[in-house]
């Protein structure tokens, strides 16, 4: 079954818009042009002056408070507001994110098809993926973010960052990473704060840069002999076989002008950036509030510097597994795990689940407020940054009714302030498919997706 | 050309039809007049067309009189005026010679002719006006046939994702499915994955062309010391491991052989165990052991036990297909954990030592048993407070619990503190009457997403459960029963907990009378078991892959073996892979977790059974070994076959290396190579050799360049079909094998002798194993096995459809077409057959019995088997259902487009789908439901000419079993077909096509099988070179295999004669 995003193809292309120019196909095949100098030296803004698009995926494990309506917790430690609409009463969980009412929308309801049936913490493989976990066979697939960092990527000098609390990709079932290569193969996340600021921010460049030039030179070498070969062999064809080859050597070319865009990369200095703010030594094993915001302090100078603009980041790992589990011990003293929390029944467990949610949104929410403090283009950070910010589970092991918080973006022309509440078997692949499209990727599906996030109301994008 | 022969090649263009009408075709959907303008039709060439031929007169023909009349009538929704229509009539070029549009005009003509256009309601041409339409697109399209040349088997085509994985394997020597990551191809109008027009390429391609190629050449190509191999073992019996390390990993439902039972050894290349010789190596030796273990998971506690000769397995039950239990691999299944200590690639290798087991042995006398009933012995009065239980019950309460851990009192219940931890409290009892006893749990209700969860021991014997949550009584209390036991009189001790543990009110030890339902059925099984295997073996299937927390992810290793030793003579069966090509963990160093990072090697006993009673035919495994990265010589054959023994080698380096890489191209480019191609790979070497410290560095650089180059990843041209056996070689071999040519092939090709041998390689190919690559690829794109792949089959209502069945249903019809390949049997057998092909398994599940062991057989039908032929198999069936009920909507477009070729339209967008609100629409029968449908007239028009055909399978399920009730109520399969002839049920349906439709399925057939040979869907031009094909093949007595002799000698595949008549000699024309 092909669940492939449909992408125009080349030969597609030049069928369905005939004799128009050959460069805005590259941009549909997701190819991109290669940036200007300005761009390219990290400043950010296209010749146009308009803000580079973002997106950025933020995670936490577990579920979250949700008392049913009969309990008298209900009204203070639900997750999800109260009423919906543009008038929804926040509970005491989402409060720390009231400054940015105006710059977010609650979204519920969603969830993805095939995940739907799995256990809830299965489901955490598949966030951003919407792959198929169900049978024998573990069929995760590409996850979002690198769908788009495949496009994004081309401006700017990393395709994506990928990070994590715990590093590298965990295991299946139970992974540490959000991020999927092509058919579904973990990339190993980040987490060590030190080692990330100097591989990406140092003044020295970062002690990789000789070896990417390298591995690109060797590429490069190869695709010119590749075409020079697929040219000699085109003078011996007839026509109709000539046009087929044709296909290759132009996939050769774009491949070229990419390598060569990602070489300049290499010559063009990093941005001069301040890191003596940053708390490079929090433990996230004795204070996680620091390490936590060390982290979003992280990604806030990979957004202002232009360095990518694609972002995974998996706050904890589900299960009790990792550094996250004792997050609530260490940062309000609360006796049990997170995990432990989630499964508890004892009295007063939805005040304890709850509190933590709410210290989980804090630190969102700092992210969110710098995002918003600091100048891009005609607005904010944040607003040319769609931040999505949930889990994979409502309750404990309930893979439906994700927790969603989709922020920034006002200058893309996101109309936020509301809770919105999907049909239950609207695919989450749907939401992916508008933030796609609205960052600037034309795309139809993604995943299982029946088509963009439509919304009754007023439209959220 | 007959009538009716006619009417069946044409209707395949009724497809193209769905290209216009659908909006699936983005290629159409802008503007068709923009294709034309830039590409001419991709596989015809137009010869020069002399004035008197009649060009010049249907030109004019259109402009005077066929444009006014298609203006009136057609341009008002297929013109300007609509610009969001997808077809453009008033577009396409009436030059069918010069311009592309023949099969444009062709389809259209096929919706005049079938009265689908002008639509009803919508203003109609006169007759005299229609047939003027009419003869004059016939007429352009027999102009089109006779002037435009036929496409050539020259059509330079990119190899497929198989084909590409396969050459890469076979240049190789590497049996490795390199192209795994390669997106999916496209399929074709006609559903083929292999045509030429649809196997794009990208720059994604590319790059993954250039990385997958490093990936191979660096596994390919060896230097330095032949890698150390892993090798460990893993002997099971009572009391083997006393005082030994080992693993015991626990987690979520697993079930640990506890330690005393596993002798975990860390061998030596020779098979030796390695005794460590310093205190630093006995050490590390001991860090291994106890990083390997022996897991039970998935299995239930009476289908596997410890014996003095080894670990009994039942024959594995397969679980329903249903979270988790069907992550964790049948009932009972042995799989030995590596923690860590795996290799990440290479050949490997498992050894299992085992024979069958004595059956008197396998039963289980004492201890746990699995639930036969899942009726509780005891139950709760209405208020929940009091229980009631058989007289003599021993009840064991919550207060009475002294020993516990980890639980606290609720309410009058034991349950955990922290749900997530495990949790256990301890009883010992006293039975004074030896016998068979059931212990029920009286426990809080808790909702599925609590996982609920009980781990019971008793005694020796343990058992995790999933407890299904109940619905509670008054003061949210559930009854689940747990397990039987067999208890001998005296003390036991039992415990329940565990990690997610419900908790408990009571623990219930009910005595079963013996004349109670269960204690019948365990007696039973009981007498049966000792009537001992006579005569019967069995077999163990090998997986391999990565632990979960909640199963496994595995896929099967090599094929499975045969077991027919005797208990007592035990036989070491092998099974081989490459780690490349199965799911093993990635070794993440960073992750701490104790249950991570663990690879799985296992085997169950793959003489499947169906229900819990059955223990098969049980086999006792003694010790189970791996070995990995294990390489037969060093450098591997891979590395020697590119770096080959050569005089040159120590003389003349440079002169060696241009050798090296000459050899290598050319058999990555299946042909010979010109000396100046070989220099412009040479001269690369020579520029970047200085890039590398090391020489093979260098020149793998090189052999990566040579597999990025268009010559390996394209076939079939240059164009000079006609003159080049090394081309036909080529194109053979990816027709019946997706494979490059072999030695034999291209040697034929270079002698020029492959033309004349081509019945004998053609009978030598088929009879070779790689002919299943064909079968594979040929049978899943012509039958659209990928529904039944792809679909998701209700088991609340099919409970015994599990994954072997679903397995065993593809490889049904697989092992199908081959039987009537390699036997040279009527392609008429598609219809029907007197054989089936089944094996145990599968013929279990049809309800078909005298079928044992796990390979395909043909077996003899019997009628009331109701079996035989394409059309009463499960992966046609099945996939053509909605997953709970049979489709016959479904069904018929296939045996349409499949069988009879004659493709069906989809339907029109905004036509309403049935209503099931209609009063008394749950309870219509299929056939009924069909009915109120035909009554629609938007639908009526199309269903009257669909249903029918789907109606006849009826007596088929959604899983393709054999039925004669649904709903309750009798099944009625009798149907009207379009021509009025009246049949019922498929045994009709196959008499009346093998009577009357001989020759359209023939042509079918054999279309299919030229348009997958030919990497191309046929179309209007091919229509004489099928006539003859079916000329040929119909007086061969249908014979499968002449067909693809036929179509390996024809024209349009071989490439000789495709000359078009001249045009000169077409005066007659008007």
């Amino acid at each position: 079954m092909s669940r492939q995003p449909r992408r125009l193809s080349r030969r597609t292309w030049l069928r369905g818009a005939g004799v128009a120019c050959a460069l805005p196909y590259l941009e549909a095949m997701g190819m991109g042009r290669a940036m200007g100098n300005s761009e390219a030296a990290g400043l950010g803004g296209d010749p146009t002056g308009a803000a580079p698009k973002r997106l950025c995926y933020v995670y936490f494990p577990n579920g979250v408070s949700l008392p049913p309506e009969s309990n008298p917790a209900h009204r203070d430690w639900s997750w999800f507001p109260l009423g919906e609409g543009a008038d929804y009463q926040t509970t005491k969980v989402l409060e720390p994110l009231a400054p940015m009412r105006k710059k977010m929308t609650v979204l519920g309801g969603l969830s993805h098809p095939n995940s739907r049936q799995v256990l809830g913490h299965l489901a955490g493989d598949t966030w951003l993926t919407g792959g198929d976990l169900r049978g024998s066979t573990y069929q995760n697939r590409i996850s979002v973010d690198q769908f788009a960092a495949r496009r994004l990527g081309r401006h700017t000098r990393y395709p994506s960052l990928v990070l994590s609390t715990d590093g590298g990709i965990g295991y299946k079932s139970r992974v540490s990473t959000l991020s999927f290569a092509d058919g579904g193969r973990p990339i190993p996340s980040e987490n060590r704060q030190r080692q990330i600021f100097e591989r990406y921010f140092a003044p020295s460049g970062g002690a990789t840069t000789s070896e990417r030039r390298q591995s690109l030179e060797r590429r490069k070498k190869i695709v010119d002999l590749v075409m020079e070969d697929t040219a000699s062999l085109q003078r011996s064809l007839g026509q109709d076989d000539r046009d087929r080859v044709d296909e290759y050597l132009t996939s050769l070319s774009s491949v070229e002008e990419q390598i060569s865009h990602n070489e300049q990369w290499l010559d063009i200095p990093l941005p001069q950036v301040d890191g003596g703010t940053i708390d490079f030594d929090s433990n996230p094993a004795v204070d996680p509030t620091a390490y936590l915001r060390t982290m979003f302090d992280l990604m806030v100078l990979a957004i202002q510097t232009d360095m990518t603009r694609v972002l995974t980041y998996m706050m904890a790992r589900e299960d009790g597994m990792g550094f996250g589990e004792n997050f609530p011990k260490l940062a309000l003293g609360i006796k049990m795990g997170h995990h432990g929390i989630s499964h508890d029944q004892a009295d007063g467990h939805w005040e304890e689940w709850g509190r933590y949610d709410r210290w989980l949104a804090q630190q969102f929410a700092y992210f969110l407020t710098r995002l918003d403090q600091l100048r891009d283009g005609n607005g904010s950070l944040l607003d040319s940054t769609l931040v999505l910010y949930g889990s994979a589970c409502s309750t404990t092991h309930n893979a439906v009714n994700y927790p969603l918080v989709l922020a920034g973006g006002s200058a893309m022309g996101v109309r936020h302030g509301r809770y919105l509440k999907q049909p239950k078997e609207t695919p989450m692949s749907n939401l992916f498919v508008s933030m796609l499209n609205t960052v600037g990727i034309e795309t139809e599906q993604f995943a299982d997706s029946t088509g963009p996030l439509e919304i009754d109301a007023e439209p959220l994008f | 050309m007959t009538k009716r022969t006619r009417t069946a090649t044409r209707s395949f263009f009724v497809a193209r039809v769905t290209f216009w009408t659908a909006a699936v075709a983005v290629e159409w959907l802008a503007s068709p007049i923009a294709l034309r303008a830039e590409q001419p039709a991709a596989n015809a060439a137009t010869l020069p067309v002399a004035d008197g031929d009649g060009g010049q007169a249907n030109l004019r023909d259109y402009d005077q009189r066929v444009r006014p009349l298609l203006g009136k009538y057609c341009f008002e929704c297929h013109g300007p005026e609509e610009p969001s229509s997808d077809v453009r009539l008033d577009l396409l070029d009436p030059d069918t010679i010069g311009g592309g549009d023949a099969d444009h005009w062709d389809a259209a003509l096929d919706m005049i002719n079938m009265g689908y256009m002008p639509p009803e309601g919508e203003r109609q041409p006169s007759d005299a006006e229609r047939r003027e339409l009419v003869d004059w697109m016939t007429k352009a399209i027999d102009l089109a046939k006779r002037f435009r040349q036929r496409p050539s088997a020259g059509a330079i085509r990119r190899l497929t994702r198989e084909q590409y994985s396969n050459s890469l394997a076979e240049l190789l020597s590497l049996p490795i499915d390199f192209g795994r990551n390669l997106p999916d191809e496209p399929k074709s109008r006609m559903g083929f994955s292999n045509s030429s027009d649809s196997l794009l390429i990208s720059p994604l391609h590319v790059e993954y062309y250039q990385s997958i190629a490093r990936e191979a050449i660096d596994k390919a190509i060896k230097t330095g010391d032949r890698p150390e191999p892993k090798r460990y073992r893993a002997t099971l019996g009572a009391n083997v491991g006393l005082g030994r390390h080992a693993a015991v990993i626990d987690g979520f439902q697993s079930a640990p052989i506890p330690r005393e039972h596993v002798r975990v050894e860390v061998l030596d290349e020779h098979g030796r165990p390695r005794i460590g010789l310093t205190p630093a190596e006995v050490a590390e030796l001991r860090e291994i052991e106890s990083n390997i273990g022996v897991d039970m998971r998935g299995s239930s506690s009476d289908r596997y036990r410890i014996t003095d000769d080894g670990l009994i397995l039942f024959s594995a039950l397969p679980h329903v297909e249903q979270a988790p239990m069907s992550w964790q691999g049948p009932s009972p299944n042995m799989m030995l954990l590596l923690r860590r200590c795996f290799p990440s690639e290479g050949p490997f290798v498992t050894r299992v030592t085992a024979s069958l087991a004595n059956y008197a042995n396998g039963y289980q006398a004492e201890g746990l048993l699995q639930l036969r009933s899942t009726e509780p012995m005891t139950r709760l009065t209405s208020d929940s407070t009091a229980l009631v239980a058989p007289a003599d019950a021993i009840v064991l309460t919550a207060a009475d619990c002294k020993q516990q851990s980890g639980l606290t009192l609720q309410g009058g219940a034991l349950a955990p503190e922290d749900v997530t931890k495990t949790s256990s409290g301890s009883f010992s009892f006293q039975v004074s009457k030896p016998g068979l006893y059931q212990i029920d749990l009286v426990h809080p209700a808790a909702a599925e997403n609590g996982m609920p969860s009980v781990s019971l021991e008793l005694d020796r014997w343990a058992q995790h459960l999933r407890v299904e949550p109940g619905t509670p009584g008054q003061n949210g209390l559930s009854v689940t029963p747990m397990a039987h036991a067999q208890l001998s009189p005296g003390t036991h001790r039992l415990t329940v907990g565990g990690r997610f543990f419900v908790g408990f009110r009571e623990v219930v030890v009910s005595p079963i009378p013996d004349d109670h339902p269960v204690s019948v059925s365990l007696r039973d099984e009981r007498s049966r078991s000792q009537e001992g295997p006579a005569g019967r073996d069995s077999a163990l299937r090998a997986f391999v892959g990565s632990r979960t927390d909640d199963g496994m992810e595995y896929a099967e290793l090599d094929q499975s073996r045969v077991v027919d030793s005797r208990s007592g003579e035990l036989e070491t069966y092998e099974f081989r892979g490459y780690l490349e090509n199965l799911p093993i963990p990635i070794l993440d160093e960073t992750e701490q977790s104790s249950l991570s990072n663990i690879m799985v090697v296992g085997v169950w006993n793959d003489h499947l059974v169906k229900d819990s009673s059955d223990c098969g035919v049980p086999i006792v495994v003694r010790s189970i070994e791996f070995e990995g990265p294990s390489y037969p010589v060093w450098p591997p054959e891979s590395h020697q076959q590119v770096f080959f023994e050569s005089p040159l080698r120590e003389t003349d380096p440079d002169g060696y290396t241009r050798e090296v890489i000459s050899r290598f191209m050319t058999r990555a480019f299946r042909r010979a190579v010109d000396p100046h191609e070989v220099d412009r790979y040479v001269d690369f070497w020579t520029a970047t050799r200085g890039d590398y410290d090391n020489y093979y560095e260098g020149v793998k650089e090189t052999l990566v360049a040579v597999l990025c180059s268009p010559h390996f990843l394209y076939f079939g041209g240059p164009d000079a079909p006609a003159a080049d056996d090394a081309g036909l070689a080529e194109r053979l071999a990816y027709f019946l094998w997706n494979s490059p040519p072999d030695e034999e092939l291209r040697r034929l090709a270079a002698e020029g002798t492959l033309r004349r041998e081509l019945p004998r390689q053609v009978e030598r190919m088929i009879a070779d194993a790689r002919i299943e690559r064909f079968i594979d690829t040929f049978a899943v794109d012509w039958l659209r096995l990928n529904r039944h792949a792809s679909m998701d089959v209700n088991v609340d209502a099919y409970s015994d459809y599990t994954r072997f069945v679903k397995r065993d249903m593809a490889m049904e019809t697989k092992a199908f077409l081959l039987y009537v390949l390699r036997e040279k049997l009527s392609l008429l057998t598609f219809i029907d057959s007197d054989f089936a092909m089944l094996n145990q398994n599968l013929a279990e599940f049809y309800g078909v019995s005298g079928v044992e062991g796990t390979h395909f057989r043909p077996v003899p039908v019997a009628p009331e088997m109701h079996r035989g032929g394409l059309l009463s198999q499960g992966a046609f069936l099945c996939g053509h259902s909605d997953g709970t009920q049979a489709h016959p909507i479904k069904r018929a477009v296939w045996l349409k487009e499949k069988i009879l070729g004659s493709p069906v339209p989809p339907p029109p967008p905004n036509v309403p789908a049935l209503n099931p609100e209609t009063p008394g629409f749950e309870k219509l029968t299929l056939k009924e439901q069909l009915e109120l449908h035909r009554d629609k007239p938007s639908c009526a028009d199309c269903h009257r000419t669909i249903d029918p055909y789907g109606v006849v399978f009826e007596n088929y399920d959604a899983v393709g079993r054999f039925r004669t009730q649904a709903k309750g109520r009798p099944v009625d399969a009798r149907s009207v077909l379009p021509e009025g002839v009246e049949i019922d049920g498929v045994d009709q349906l196959k008499e009346y096509l093998l009577e009357n439709q001989r020759d359209v399925v023939t042509r079918t057939v054999i279309s299919h099988l030229l348009a997958y040979a030919l990497g191309r869907d046929v179309s209007y031009s091919d229509e004489q070179e099928i006539d003859e094909l079916v000329a040929r093949v119909a007086a061969d007595k249908y014979n499968l295999q002449t067909a693809v002799l036929a179509i390996a000698e024809s024209a349009a595949f071989s490439g000789l004669s495709v000359e078009p008549p001249k045009p000169e000699r077409q005066r007659d024309l008007p």
